[in-house]
C-alpha cells in the first residue's frame, strides 16, 4: 500500500504529540509475528522487510515495504496478532500511528481511504476466491439454481412474501432461465397464498391483491392452501363450498372442479380423480384447461396401473395442449414414462 | 447518524419481515443500517440458518462494491428498517460527504479478510479430524474463555455447522464427530458440543499443519 504522506497531517506542526517518528537500526525488529499491538506504520526512509508464511503452501514469503507504504494496518485495526515479522534491512525511519490517529488520517483524506479500500477489497476478493475454490468440489451451486432453490425453500415453508420476492427476482434476472416456467408458476401461487393469508388479517393489513378477491376467490384459495399443505379433505371441502355457496361465480367454478380432481389425485384416490375429472370434461368440453384435465386423468390411470388408458388420455392431452409449454413438457415426460 | 442527514435520498425503508435481498441474487448495492435490525440468513438443506443479526450503524452487502458477485446470504428486515443504499455510482459521493463510512468499510474488510484467512487455514488441513478440531479452535479464538472454564469449551453448534466450516460433507462430519466423541475428546449434547480439552485439539491441529516444525 503506497501512499504519499499527507504532510500537513503528520508534520509536527499539525499534530503536536502523535503520530511519532520511530527509527530502527539495520537488523532490528519492528515486530514479530504473533505480537499484539495497535501501531500502524508508514515507512519514510530505509528498507523494511515483511516475512510471513504463505497460508496455502506453508512457504516463507518476503515483501519489501516501499517508501510511503503503510504496514501493520490490518492486525492493528482488527486487534489481531501480527501476521508477519517486520525487520529493518537498513537504518529506517517510520511514522507510527495509533488506531485513532490512523482513523483521523483516513477520514480526513478521501484519496487515502479510497486507495486503502481498493487494496483491502482486492485482498478480500483474493482470499475469498481461494476459499471458494477449495470448497468448490463440495458445494458448488450455480447462482441460478441456488436462487430458485431458495425460493422453493420459502414456498415450502409457507413464507410466501419471501418466496414471491425471490421468484420475481429470478424472473427478472433469468427471464428465459432453466426454471423460468416453474418460477412463474410458483410466483403466482405465492402471490395468491400471500394475499389470501393477508385476507384473514384485520382490514388494515389487507394487501391490494386480497382486496380484489371475491368471496368465492377467498374460499378457493383457502382450498389451495389446504392442498399445498396436504390437507386433502379440507381442500376438497373448501372447493365444494365454492360450488355450493357461490353458484353464480363461473370464474371459480371450473377452477374449483379441477382442484377437486387434483386433490383426489394427490390424496391417492385415483378412481375418484378419474371419475370426477372425466365428468367435468364431459360437461365442459370447451373449457380452457381441458388439456390439464386430460393430463390429470392420464396420470391417474398410470398411477392405477392402466397403461393403455394412460397413454390414450395423455395423447389426447398432447393434441389439445396448444402453447402451454410447461404442460406440454410434463405431458411428454409422462408419455415417455408410461410407454416404458 | 445525524451526520448522514444529507444522504436521505439514498434511504430505503423495508417493512418488518421484508426481504432486502436473497442469497444467490447478483449484488449491486450495499447498505448501512440507520434504523431497525437486519437478519442475515442462509438456507442450508432444509433449514434456514441465522448467520448474524445486525444493528443500526452496521454495514451489510459490502462485497457488492467489489464486483457483482452473487449474494452469499439473504438479508431480512427484523423490524421496520431504514437503510442507506449505495452502489458503485454513488459510492464516492457517499465517501466524500461521510469519510467515517470509509473507516467502517475498512474495518469490515479487515475483519472479513481475517475471517476468510482463518477459514482458509482450516481448509489447508488434509485430515478431516484435524479440520474439525481446527473449527473448534477457530470458534474459541472469537470468544476467550473465562478463568473457571479450565480446559473444557462449550460450543452452541451442530455437526452440520461444523461440516460447513470444515468444508466436508455433513455425513463425514458426523462420522468424525462421533469418532471424536468415542475418543472422549468431545461430548455431544442436543444443539451443543463440549470439547473436553481445547489444548488437546491445539496439539492435534499443530501436528497436522503443513510447514510447521
Amino acid at each position: 500500500m503506497i501512499f504519499e504522506l499527507p504532510s500537513a497531517t503528520v508534520s509536527t506542526g499539525a499534530i503536536e504529540l502523535l503520530p511519532k517518528t520511530v527509527s530502527f537500526t539495520s537488523g532490528s525488529v519492528v515486530y514479530f509475528q504473533g505480537d499484539v499491538d495497535d501501531r500502524i506504520y508508514i515507512l519514510q526512509s530505509g528498507r523494511i522487510m515483511l516475512k510471513s508464511r504463505d497460508i496455502e503452501t506453508g512457504q516463507d514469503v518476503q515483501d519489501l515495504i516501499q517508501t510511503g507504504e503503510f504496514f501493520g494496518v490490518k492486525s492493528a485495526m482488527g486487534h489481531f496478532p501480527r501476521e508477519e515479522d517486520a525487520t529493518a534491512l537498513s537504518n529506517a525511519q517510520t511514522v507510527a500511528f495509533s488506531v485513532p490517529e490512523f482513523e483521523t488520517l483516513v477520514t480526513t483524506n478521501l484519496r487515502v481511504s479510497l486507495k486503502m479500500l481498493k487494496v483491502f477489497s482486492n485482498q478480500l476478493r483474493r482470499i475469498h476466491s481461494k476459499v471458494s475454490s477449495m470448497l468448490n468440489t463440495l458445494d458448488e451451486i450455480d447462482p441460478e439454481k441456488g436462487l430458485f432453490n431458495s425460493g422453493e425453500f420459502y414456498f415450502k415453508n409457507k413464507n410466501f412474501p419471501h418466496a414471491l420476492y425471490i421468484f420475481k427476482r429470478y424472473l427478472d434476472i433469468y427471464p428465459s432461465g432453466r426454471y423460468a416456467e416453474q418460477a412463474a408458476e410458483l410466483r403466482s401461487k405465492s402471490e395468491q397464498f400471500d394475499s389470501m393469508k393477508n385476507a384473514g388479517k384485520p382490514a388494515s393489513a389487507v394487501s391490494e391483491g386480497a382486496k380484489g378477491l371475491s368471496g368465492a376467490g377467498k374460499v378457493f384459495f383457502e382450498g389451495e392452501n389446504h392442498l399445498a399443505n396436504e390437507r386433502f379433505d379440507d381442500a376438497i371441502a373448501a372447493f365444494k363450498r365454492v360450488l355450493s355457496d357461490y353458484p353464480d361465480d363461473s370464474e371459480y367454478h371450473i377452477k374449483a372442479e379441477m382442484e377437486i380432481g387434483r386433490s383426489l389425485q394427490a390424496k391417492g384416490d385415483h378412481p375418484g380423480a378419474i371419475r370426477h375429472t372425466s365428468q367435468l370434461v364431459q360437461k365442459n368440453p370447451k373449457m380452457s384447461n381441458v388439456a390439464e384435465a386430460l393430463f390429470l386423468i392420464g396420470k391417474s390411470y398410470r398411477e392405477s396401473g392402466d397403461r393403455a388408458k394412460a397413454q390414450s388420455f395423455l395423447k389426447r392431452a398432447e393434441s389439445v395442449v396448444g402453447d402451454n409449454s410447461a404442460l406440454k413438457r410434463k405431458i411428454a415426460r409422462a408419455l415417455a414414462e408410461s410407454g416404458n | 447518524m445525524s451526520s448522514l442527514a444529507s444522504f436521505d435520498r439514498f434511504a430505503v425503508t423495508y417493512k418488518k419481515g421484508e426481504m432486502i435481498f436473497s442469497e444467490f441474487e447478483p449484488g449491486n448495492a450495499f447498505y448501512l443500517i440507520q434504523k431497525g435490525r437486519v437478519q442475515i440468513t442462509k438456507v442450508m438443506g432444509n433449514i434456514e440458518k441465522t448467520v448474524d443479526i445486525l444493528q443500526p450503524g452496521e454495514l451489510f452487502g459490502e462485497m457488492a462494491i467489489l464486483e457483482e458477485a452473487p449474494r452469499s446470504a439473504s438479508a431480512i428486515a427484523v423490524d421496520e428498517v431504514v437503510c442507506l443504499e449505495f452502489n458503485r455510482e454513488n459510492f464516492e459521493i457517499l465517501l466524500t460527504g461521510n469519510p467515517q463510512i470509509a473507516m467502517k468499510l475498512l474495518k469490515t474488510f479487515v475483519k472479513r479478510i481475517y475471517d476468510q484467512r482463518r477459514r482458509f487455514m482450516i481448509l489447508t488441513l488434509e485430515d478431516d479430524q484435524a479440520r474439525v478440531a481446527d473449527v473448534f479452535l477457530m470458534l474459541t479464538e472469537g470468544h476467550p474463555a473465562s478463568e473457571n472454564d479450565g480446559n473444557a469449551r462449550e460450543f452452541n453448534v451442530t455437526s452440520d455447522d461444523v461440516a460447513h466450516w470444515a468444508g466436508i460433507a455433513p455425513e463425514k462430519a458426523r462420522a468424525v464427530i462421533n469418532q471424536m466423541a468415542s475418543q472422549k475428546r468431545i461430548e455431544l449434547y442436543p444443539g451443543k458440543i463440549v470439547v473436553s480439552n481445547i489444548h488437546d485439539l491445539q496439539r492435534l491441529v499443530a501436528s497436522r499443519r503443513k510447514g510447521d516444525s
